[in-house]
């Protein structure tokens, strides 16, 4: 196939014009990944530091993070909140979505309207926070776990996919005297995978980059999650975070290499299930997409 | 194994019986037989559903119970039951107070920009990456353009506070073309607002383009090649093909977007404002935080909670009616 001229033209424009905009995307991130391994003399220069200068290449800044208490137990926490929230939020959306997803259910409409309409109307921070209160859950890391559990948004994406599930399967399990619970543990589940997969991940992201109700209801520093670490180290600048960050010997590095530090390092685990969320990234937005 | 599928066909057919027929005693009494049927055979997911059903009671439907503190004057000593009614006291606050005002504007007004000017954003980009046809590159500008949609606020904040601050890249910049002064840029209220629009959309736009990506996938190839045959040059075929394929999914996601015009990104503005630009920044959910939680003024944040959370059931639903008028049952959020 040969091209006329214009369509070169065409698509020499249209590639530098995308290399530009993933460029200028890249380019906050690879700033900061530049001042992070610079030398202080290196980083108060001046200029657009994308890549690190080798000659002042340096470690310093993730040297003193690692020592940092704070960013160690909002990491912990973090990752606690992450993988049970994920866990109780997959175990209820799937128990939820299973009922929901028989049309000849008793109630099944009824039920699958009380969820949909927190999807349309929600109480709000106060009375939120009023609730966690009264739980008696503040300062408790179960307050944060809980949050998102019964997302109906999940829970009808969870319904749509079962719904795909063939019915013949369960009849036949059913006929050999097996329960709903059984089968759905032994067969809808195993048989959803692919859903649980990509459910899980949107999840797991949420949670991790989730802060807001880490600031209402926690107040200690040590059941802290690392968002709201990195809030205060990045945004508010609070003097005890640095106190405790440069009590680590502070020789050659400044505030701007430690947050460009802390900023990729916050972005590390991000990136390491990057892979995994692309292949199933596409997939979740269009299971969103279906409805039923 | 047709037995019992054969029952559950029956009764599925009888649950759709037209309702005047339903009356006839013959049809009422097969009914109740079938119901009774299905409530056996599904009964264990009753138990399935127990708890979903109590952590949805506990974790929506309180804290929706709990917007009436908006009509009492809230005191936690006495509970929510037990503080007194003051009717509509703080709806009426809230509309001369003109602090919330200004937080109601402000809210339009960055949503509004938002959604406007971030609207043609995402479908330009799937335009342009839908005429890449090296797959291995295509899936690398995705990838690339859609990355900082999973990095939280607070580090996407934390980022633009250092590339717009004096001795950033930007002031940098800024000094190559002969500027003297470094700029505050996020002291300034209308660089605030550009940065707010700016970099939400710069968020998004990857994410977006997902969905015009996969319209455009679904275009009829068959369209284009009798176009070609037609003479219709790229740009025509644009014109007259692509672009209004794609009109009917910009549209319904435009109009679904107004829906949720109330809320203005809190944790983007949360995370990037400061009191020197409170007269644009400041929004609805904001403002809430500051009275209900700093100041513990619950009623008052819960009030305005409730008018919130009410309007845009509202905007929700109108929204909805019009997509459904624009496109169709199918552009139905429900």
């Amino acid at each position: 196939m040969t091209k006329s001229k214009e369509r070169i033209a065409f698509e020499i424009v249209n590639y530098l014009f995308l290399t530009l905009l993933s460029i200028t995307t890249l380019y906050p991130f690879l700033n900061q990944l530049s001042l992070s391994f610079s030398t202080t003399r290196h980083a108060v220069t001046p200029g657009l530091h994308i890549f690190p200068n080798f000659s002042e290449f340096t470690l310093a800044s993730y040297r003193a993070i690692m020592r940092s208490r704070f960013i160690w137990t909002g990491f912990r926490n973090s990752v606690i909140r992450t993988v049970a929230g994920t866990v109780l939020s997959l175990f209820i959306y799937g128990l939820t979505a299973y009922p929901l997803s028989k049309k000849g259910f008793p109630g099944v409409k009824i039920f699958t309207f009380i969820f949909v309409f927190t999807m349309l109307f929600d109480g709000g921070v106060i009375p939120n926070y009023l609730l966690i209160r009264s739980l008696g859950l503040q300062n408790s890391l179960i307050a944060l776990i809980v949050q998102g559990v019964v997302s109906a948004f999940n829970i009808i994406i969870m319904r749509n996919f079962f719904r795909s599930i063939p019915e013949s399967l369960e009849e036949s399990a059913k006929l050999d005297g097996a329960g709903d619970i059984t089968i759905f543990f032994r067969i809808i589940a195993p048989l959803s995978k692919p859903v649980f997969a990509t459910i899980a991940l949107w999840v797991a992201i949420w949670h991790w980059n989730n802060w807001f109700d880490a600031l209402l209801y926690i107040t200690r520093r040590d059941r802290q999650v690392l968002q709201i670490i990195l809030r205060e180290i990045l945004i508010q600048n609070t003097g005890d975070m640095w106190a405790d960050i440069r009590t680590s010997q502070a020789q050659d590095f400044q505030l701007v290499q430690l947050q460009a530090a802390v900023i990729i390092v916050s972005i590390v685990p991000i990136m390491s299930v990057y892979p995994f969320l692309q292949r199933h990234f596409i997939k979740g937005i269009m299971l969103g997409s279906v409805k039923g | 194994m047709p037995r019992v599928s054969n029952r559950l066909e029956s009764s599925l057919k009888l649950s759709r019986t037209p309702l005047r027929r339903r009356n006839h005693p013959d049809v009422r009494q097969a009914h109740a037989a079938d119901l009774r049927h299905r409530f056996r055979y599904y009964h264990q997911m009753y138990l399935m559903l127990i708890p979903g059903i109590v952590l949805l009671i506990i974790f929506r439907y309180i804290p929706i119970y709990g917007l009436i503190i908006g009509f009492k004057d809230y005191s936690f000593t006495r509970g929510i039951l037990g503080s007194e009614w003051v009717g509509l006291y703080y709806f009426d606050r809230a509309f001369s107070d003109v602090f919330f005002l200004r937080a109601l504007r402000n809210t339009f007004v960055i949503s509004g920009l938002k959604l406007f000017v971030g609207f043609p954003v995402p479908i330009l980009l799937a335009l342009l990456l839908n005429e890449v046809y090296h797959q291995g590159i295509k899936r690398t500008f995705q990838t690339i353009t859609y990355f900082p949609y999973f990095i939280s606020w607070v580090v996407l904040s934390g980022l633009f506070l250092r590339i717009f601050a004096p001795g950033g890249p930007v002031n940098y910049i800024r000094a190559l073309f002969g500027a003297e002064d470094q700029l505050l840029f996020f002291a300034i209220p209308e660089y605030f607002l550009a940065i707010v629009v700016g970099t939400d959309i710069w968020r998004r736009m990857g994410y977006a383009a997902v969905i015009y990506l996969a319209a455009l996938a679904s275009i009829d190839p068959q369209l284009y090649e009798a176009a070609n045959i037609d003479g219709a040059g790229r740009i025509r075929q644009s014109l007259h093909i692509t672009i209004p394929s794609l009109l009917p999914v910009a549209s319904i996601l435009l109009i679904l977007n107004m829906g949720f015009i109330l809320n203005a990104g809190f944790d983007q503005i949360f995370n990037m404002f400061n009191p020197l630009v409170l007269d644009v920044g400041e929004i609805i959910d904001t403002y809430v935080y500051k009275k209900g939680i700093v100041e513990f003024n619950y009623s008052y944040g819960a009030a305005i909670g409730f008018f919130k959370s009410v309007v845009g059931l509202v905007l929700i639903f109108l929204t909805n009616k019009i997509a459904v008028l624009f496109g169709g049952r199918d552009s139905s959020l429900w």
